[in-house]
């Protein structure tokens, strides 16, 4: 009769199952096997078999100095392959190591949790390397397999039933935890607070490649490489334009948040209709004859974005493009190869010629505080001036006569960046000047903003295309004049010459080149063949990944708050929503659980409610009575009531009035016929029974009568 | 066929007074291919409930006095030479028949007694090296005396286990008791029986016991009785599985007699103590005791819902 | 409720002590979530730690996978609980039948477990307090009984202290568990000591007890052997003469009554001489003799068999108690 019990000393001393531990081990490293040195990988894998076979011989344990002799070699296999133990491929390599060798020290079930938990630690240091959505699929297999490495050392080993479950029930239990863990992961994903950098910065961190990219925080940028490689190839047809006009527009950023230039609405806003599509024919004959436009192919490398760079002031897009109101193109899908497209652009095509209060009122924002300092200069410059023109030319006179100087190596500025720019470093590159700019503008109430994209261009001597290297990526600024729409002004180009740097002075002899990758572009988008559709189409899904998982930050979290209409909220009010959130899925699984256990099935917990109602009414089913027991004692009882001997029988029980009684007897019946008669009680019928119950009303007599 | 079984227990309380639940438990004790001891003091009508039982199922009876000088050849019957033939000729005892009554079985030796017990175990009876099968149906209803006279052997509880029902008539009561006095002879009503049901039908009738439903729940139930009886400090040992399953065969038998082709608890608490309280030997002499330990246990476990 | 209805028959079995014994009070608890605790265990607080170090990796490396696994594993930690908590509801305890001990003997205190919940109840740990505990698991079907020791100290009824449930199931990082207690007490005897002239004072009381005139009557009472009846009452000296197996039922008792008298002990006191008389019954009862016992106010009357020694032994258990 009496089980097998196990004593706590037992229980303290219980074997180990070390096959499991071994499983999930080897699982957590897999990711990092791509990564670390093969010698690595290879001795974790025999080490974990070792163990394993001697482990199931019979126990079996290293003297401690073999253990330490073993470790201390390990740790200079990695000094040899690294030449170094820091660093994070050395660091990374050290930890797997280490952790291979974990197993052959397990001495107590103590050992199993610290192994275990840093699996977990393991399996992040594999994020480093590895980001792709494969790798972050298979993190639940390692951590479903530690949860069964301690499920099952943590059961007890000879009479566990855990032992003897099979594979399918393992994986169907394992897979019970993963999926209600699921949702609580999301929920603290999407709320957990951020913060906005590094709590301590890594070395090699925050360099700037030059290029093109759809933010600008001028501040953060320490040092700007300038990379030679080939942004862009451009061939004209017939005329080309010249110099001063050659800027390639990319994107237009328009909001700034006192740190960060940034597209305005970023992926929720309208495209318009390109020019030479919505005009009238004859308008658009006349406008494509202009001797200012110029219709071109540009052979774009993969940039991994989805803008497309044209002319200043595209006039005509390629299809699966879209124009936007500020004049940036963007693809339906990210540029992953090279890709050919079509232009046309008019570079003195007038832009917005007249401004509604809301784009003007956009136009013109900048933080309500930081920066008193440029905001007061502005406000006082723009009085002096007659106009905006004026003022505007006030600021440029500024940068060409006072000491401003180019640079690629900027101090860094961490707060009010257009005050610390423009009175104290006066060094920078483009961006800090075209970012000055605008925010001074439109602290003065002129419309403006910042356009990236590249300037200039050279030709290759050989052949007739131009290039355009990441090095040209430059930023510039549309100001918003009256009568004249928005002008381009850039500013950099106002900086005295002999004030810019001379690292500037690229070495052309150095460069790449320039026939290394020669020739015109691998896919023209105005022919994309179905299989590259799919593959556009698995980059967009990638391009999700990205920018919902891998760059979500402190800013995406802004930018969702304020989709689901939270954006007022303080970090310490969505930590609570977050709390909330977790509390209430918690709480409902519980309960759901909780009554599970406490009621049984269905029919059960109508049942509980029916004889709840029944001890309302003062007629409690008895512990051992049954049903029909009860049925034929409510008879009596109410029999004999009605023969007005009801003062003998000594319960206080009224008589139930009849309409009740019968609707009583209905329900108790189906019961039974349920509960004994049927085999498989289908879901609608367990459910008609619960409203019946829940529809059932015990009247004793003396209550009012029924409502009709 | 519910009209035929309701016949039956009709017909039996017309000559057996005031005793329906008895009745009923005799008659699902039959359904349920079971065999039934009866025990009374003398003169409680024992004989005469087997008799009309017999009678209206239409069956052959015959009565076997135990007595402490019967010998196992008493009933089982025995080979005789005959001289004619030169052979040995077998005479059937009287256990050759449908109805049988054991009358005070107590009284006769264990070996006669376990004559009548194999045979009730096997259907069969040998006899010199030969098995000879026992009609069908075949039925026994013992008698015994419940206090042990001197000059006894009451049946051990191996085989008070081989009896699916114990029941006991007693007293009749006042007016019941009146009628009896006043009334026709039992003897004579009984000549006047007439069958309700054919053998054939009654066998029908038996097998049909297997497709009662009996759920999940009920057999929640079952156990949890079951338990409580071995659990209990109360006897030495608990039910067994063999009375665990008469339990459910008497409750389906009592399901069918009340025209319901599914078991409900309540069945199994009709027929609970007639089933059970032989079976449970009792570690404390409450005889006369106002507590039933046996019924209490109906009220300590919760039907299950 | 279990507990409930238990109370209300412990008070009737306090007014009626005689029936205690046999009373089979069912003792049964179904372990609720209110008075259940939850902490986390050693295991737990290390994978605390490890979460709070995985967060600053992930913060600082600025990886979003990073905090996914984080996030995921916090998940299941939260999870857990639940689990956990689901591991210990919905078990049912009830009390087992408990034999009585002597003081200073160890008491098998048997809980019947079982599964309210329909589903398995793995590692549960059952005792008198957290450095003691017994583990088994609970089958939904089949459900499980454990014996915790318990050492007893004094005669006369035991309340059992409370017992504790308790489970770190599935992970071992969570620990939940509760207390309850069993209503019926438990009759523990006086503890047996040999007394000093344990051989005088039996076998010469036959005067007090043999009041059963009935020596003559041995041939009415010997009856035929029935299988299962005790082998000490087959009159074996009937059956060495070969007249057939015969058990003494009425009559004839083997040797001269004993009556163990409390004034047997005058001068020792009285926890002593309940201490001798129960050694004195014990020691009767193993050697298959019949036995009376004599305390103030409580007469036990010749007889034999473990019920009767249970008789005795409940009289000097309760002596001076009720």
């Amino acid at each position: 009769m009496i089980s097998n019990s196990v004593s706590a000393i037992d229980y303290q001393n219980r074997p180990f199952n070390l096959l499991p531990v071994l499983i999930a081990q080897q699982l957590t490293l897999i990711p990092l096997y791509f990564f670390i040195p093969i010698w690595i990988s290879a001795l974790s894998i025999a080490v974990a078999i070792t163990v394993y076979f001697t482990q199931v011989r019979g126990s079996w344990s290293l003297p401690t100095w073999v253990k330490v002799l073993i470790t201390l070699a390990a740790a200079v296999g990695v000094l040899l392959s690294f030449q170094r133990l820091s660093g994070r491929d050395a660091g990374v390599a050290l930890i797997a190591v280490m952790y291979a060798l974990k197993v052959i020290e397990i001495k107590s079930h103590r050992d199993i949790y610290v192994l275990m938990n840093l699996g977990f630690f393991i399996l992040l240091a594999g994020f480093l390397f590895n980001q792709s959505p494969l790798i972050a699929g298979y993190q639940f297999v390692p951590v479903a397999a530690i949860l069964n490495a301690l499920t099952a050392n943590h059961s007890l080993t000879q009479t566990s039933r855990i032992m003897h479950r099979s594979l399918g029930q393992t994986l169907k239990q394992l897979s019970k935890y993963l999926l209600l863990a699921l949702p609580l992961m999301v929920v603290l994903f999407v709320f957990f607070p951020r913060l906005s950098g590094p709590i301590w910065k890594m070395p090699g961190g925050a360099s700037a490649t030059s290029g093109v990219s759809d933010t600008m925080s001028p501040g953060a940028i320490s040092s700007l490489q300038l990379f030679d490689k080939v942004a862009f190839r451009v061939k004209f047809d017939g005329r080309e334009p010249q110099g001063n006009d050659i800027y390639w527009r990319t994107l237009v950023l328009d909001e700034f948040d006192g740190l960060t230039w940034s597209r305005h609405n970023g992926r929720f806003e309208k495209p318009i209709k390109s020019i030479t599509s919505s005009q009238q024919p004859d308008g658009k004959a006349e406008l494509l004859s202009n001797e200012n436009t110029f219709s071109y192919d540009i052979s774009l490398e993969a940039t991994r974005q989805e803008w497309l760079t044209f002319l200043d002031r595209p006039i005509d897009t390629p299809r699966r493009s879209r124009l936007f109101k500020d004049y940036s193109v963007r693809f339906d899908y990210r540029l992953v190869d090279r890709t050919r497209y079509k232009g046309v652009s008019n570079i003195r095509l007038p832009l917005d010629l007249s401004l509604s209060d809301v784009e003007r009122q956009e136009m013109t924002a900048i933080p309500a505080s930081g920066n008193s300092r440029s905001r007061n200069w502005a406000q006082e410059t723009r009085s002096q001036s007659i106009d905006d023109r004026e003022f505007i030319m006030a600021i440029l006179r500024r940068i060409n006569q006072q000491e401003y100087f180019y640079t690629l190596a900027p101090p860094i500025m961490e707060q009010d960046i257009v005050d610390s720019f423009w009175f104290d470093e006066q060094v920078g590159f483009c961006e800090h000047y075209a970012g000055a700019l605008v925010y001074l503008a439109r602290a003065a109430g002129v419309p403006a903003r910042v356009v990236v994209g590249y300037q200039g261009a050279e030709k290759n001597p050989l052949s007739n295309y131009w290039i355009v290297r990441y090095a040209n990526a430059h930023a510039w600024t549309e100001i918003w004049f009256k009568g004249e729409g928005w002008v381009r002004i850039d500013p950099t180009a106002a900086i005295a010459p002999h004030r810019v740097e001379e690292q500037l002075q690229l070495d052309y002899n150095q460069r790449d080149s320039l026939f290394d990758d020669f020739g015109f572009a691998a896919v023209d988008l105005n022919e994309i063949s179905w299989h590259k559709e799919f593959q556009y189409w698995m980059d967009r899904a990638n391009t999700g990944w990205n920018d919902w998982v891998l760059d979500y930050s402190q800013g995406s979290q802004k930018l969702l708050l304020k989709g689901l209409g939270l954006d007022n909220f303080s970090v310490k009010q969505v930590s609570l929503l977050m709390i909330s959130i977790l509390a209430v899925f918690l709480a409902v699984i519980a309960l759901k659980w909780l009554r599970q256990t406490n009621n049984g099935d269905s029919i059960e917990q109508s049942f509980v409610i029916m004889c709840r109602k029944l001890e309302k009414a003062n007629y409690p089913l008895n512990k051992g009575e049954g049903v029909m027991g009860f049925l034929s004692r409510l008879d009596n009882v109410n029999s004999s009531a009605s023969s007005g001997a009801s003062s003998n029988t000594s319960s206080r029980a009224e008589r139930i009035n009849p309409e009740s009684l019968k609707a009583l007897r209905r329900t108790l019946e189906r019961y039974i016929f349920l509960r004994y008669k049927l085999s498989d009680i289908t879901e609608n019928q367990q459910k008609d029974f619960r409203r019946q119950v829940k529809a059932l009303k015990i009247r004793t007599s003396e209550a009012k009568p029924t409502e009709h | 066929m519910k009209v035929n079984i309701q016949h039956i227990t009709d017909s039996l309380n017309k000559i057996i007074l005031g005793k329906p639940e008895q009745i009923k438990l005799a008659v699902v004790c039959l359904l349920a291919k079971g065999h039934l001891l009866i025990e009374d003091l003398p003169g409680m009508g024992k004989t005469t409930l087997a008799h009309a039982l017999a009678k209206v199922l239409g069956l052959d009876f015959q009565r076997i006095q135990f007595t402490s000088d019967l010998l196992p050849g008493d009933i089982l019957g025995s080979a005789i030479y005959r001289r004619s033939d030169e052979t040995f000729k077998f005479h059937e005892g009287p256990i050759f028949t449908q109805v049988i009554l054991a009358d005070e079985v107590n009284r006769a030796t264990p070996k006669s007694q376990s004559a009548l017990l194999e045979a009730m175990e096997e259907y069969q009876v040998t006899v010199d090296g030969v098995s000879r099968k026992l009609p069908e149906p075949f039925f026994v209803i013992a008698t015994q005396n419940p206090f042990h006279q001197i000059g006894t052997y009451p049946l051990p509880e191996s085989q008070l286990d081989r009896f699916l029902i114990r029941i006991s008539l007693g007293y009749p009561a006042r007016e019941v008791e009146r009628m009896l006095f006043t009334g026709e002879d039992s003897r004579k009503l009984i000549e006047e029986l007439e069958p309700v049901i054919t053998p054939e039908q009654l066998i029908a009738l038996q097998a049909s016991i297997e497709s009662i439903k009996v759920s999940d729940k009920l057999f929640d139930y079952l156990q949890d009785l079951v338990d409580a009886t071995r659990q209990s400090s109360e006897w030495t040992h608990g039910i067994s599985p063999r009375g665990g399953l008469a339990l459910i065969r008497a409750a389906k038998a009592w399901a069918v007699l009340n025209q319901r082709d599914y078991v409900v608890p309540e069945d199994i608490q009709s027929v609970w103590l007639g089933v059970c309280e032989h079976r449970l030997l009792s570690q404390s002499s409450s005889v006369g005791s106002a507590i039933n330990p046996v019924a209490d246990i109906l009220s300590n476990v919760a039907v299950p819902r | 409720m279990a507990a409930n209805q238990a109370n209300k028959l412990f008070s009737s079995l306090k007014l009626k002590g005689f029936f205690a014994s046999r009373m089979p009070v069912a003792d049964e608890i179904t372990l609720e979530q209110r008075s259940t605790y939850i902490l986390p265990t050693k295991a737990g607080l290390m994978m605390f730690g490890v979460i709070i170090l995985m967060m600053v990796g992930a913060t600082n490396y600025q990886n979003n996978l990073a905090f996914l696994l984080t996030f995921l594993i916090v998940g299941i930690g939260l999870v857990s609980t639940i689990f956990t908590f689901r591991n210990l509801q919905g078990l049912a305890v009830k009390r087992g039948n408990i034999d009585s001990v002597c003081a200073d003997q160890t008491l098998a205190v048997t809980v019947h477990l079982n599964s309210q919940s329909k589903m398995d109840h793995l590692t549960i740990g059952i005792g008198f307090d957290k450095k003691s505990l017994f583990y088994c698991d609970v089958s939904a079907t089949e459900g499980a009984s454990i014996s915790i020791p318990y050492k007893t100290t004094k005669r006369g009824w035991l309340s059992l202290p409370r017992i504790m449930a308790t489970s770190s199931f599935p992970f071992g990082l969570l620990k939940v568990w509760t207390w309850f207690k069993f209503v019926s007490p438990v009759l523990i005897y006086p503890k047996p000591i040999e007394p000093p002239a344990a051989a005088d004072s039996i076998g010469t009381d036959n005067e007090q007890g043999d009041n059963k005139a009935s020596g003559n009557d041995d041939l009415y009472g010997l009856k035929s052997y029935q299988p299962g009846e005790p082998l000490s009452r087959i009159d074996w000296k009937a059956h060495a003469r070969e007249r057939g197996v015969f058990t003494k039922e009425f009559v004839s008792y083997q040797s001269s009554d004993l009556l163990f008298d409390w004034d047997n002990y005058q001068a020792t006191e009285p926890e002593l001489r309940l201490s001798y008389l129960t050694y004195l019954v014990i020691q009767a009862s193993h050697n298959n003799l019949e036995y009376g016992l004599n305390l103030p106010g409580n007469r036990v009357p010749q007889s034999s068999g473990e019920r009767h020694l249970n008789n005795c032994l409940k009289a000097l258990a309760l002596h001076g108690l009720e």
